[in-house]
């Protein structure tokens, strides 16, 4: 049987379209390891009805949908939720140029996004969900511990005041 | 000095078949998520506001 990502890639690559695998899922590409129970991905918004072809062929059922993110359920134990995000073109051309390939195993490749990208994702999903907080501060931290030396004080600081809620970027230095 | 004989070698087969930890990774979560769903304790998990997706599109 098919592991939800290998569905994921060997759909999209028959229409030559990228997802970058992006939330707990890609923590491991950082380092960074812990328990999550969905696969989240970004793709370009006019992709998004491909991936939905290609999950849905494969049994997945849509459970919500809002105009920048899909969940998307499988009936089998086997399969992880997957949560899609949608960006705009030029932000996944941005991203996919900055990326780079991951082994999740079982010789299934996929692109992870750059830390920079990775750390805004995680501040932009903190900034307007209160509740993700915890978890996501959680996660910045610990990559930035793994990744000593990849991002710069005054480019976190940058990023910080750009995509995270006020003081943000103070909580992350007291913590790392 | 003394001549000591050669060490002998050993094939160890799980060596050669050692999972990258990757794999490993991957399905010790896999397996985590078989047991939620197993036991429908991933339907309220779902539910979570803290699992949601921020429903604000993300732009460089």
């Amino acid at each position: 049987m098919k592991s939800a990502q290998e569905i994921l890639l060997n759909g999209l690559a028959k229409y030559d379209t990228s997802v970058l695998l992006i939330g707990g899922m890609a923590l491991p590409a950082f380092d960074v390891v812990r328990q999550t129970i969905d696969l989240d991905c970004l793709i370009a918004v006019d992709d998004e009805s491909l991936l939905r072809t290609v999950l849905v062929e494969a049994g997945y059922n849509e459970i919500e949908r809002s105009k920048n993110f899909v969940r998307y359920v499988s009936p089998s134990i086997y399969h992880y939720d997957i949560d899609v995000l949608m960006v705009d073109q030029k932000t996944f051309d941005s991203m996919i140029s900055c990326s780079s390939a991951f082994d999740m195993g079982h010789n299934t490749i996929i692109n992870v996004p750059s830390i920079s990208h990775m750390i805004m994702l995680k501040l932009h999903a903190i900034k307007n969900n209160k509740k993700r907080e915890l978890k996501d501060l959680s996660d910045i931290v610990e990559i930035l511990r793994n990744n000593v030396s990849e991002i710069s004080d005054a480019e976190l600081e940058t990023i910080c005041s750009r995509y995270g809620p006020e003081g943000v970027y103070k909580r992350i230095q007291e913590a790392v | 000095m003394i001549d000591l004989p050669e060490l002998p070698t050993f094939d160890v087969p799980e060596y050669h078949h050692k999972k990258q930890s990757n794999e490993i990774i991957y399905e010790w979560i896999a397996e985590n998520v078989r047991n939620l769903k197993r036991s429908k304790q991933i339907d309220r998990l779902r539910k979570q506001e803290s699992r949601h997706p921020v429903d604000i599109r993300f732009v460089l």
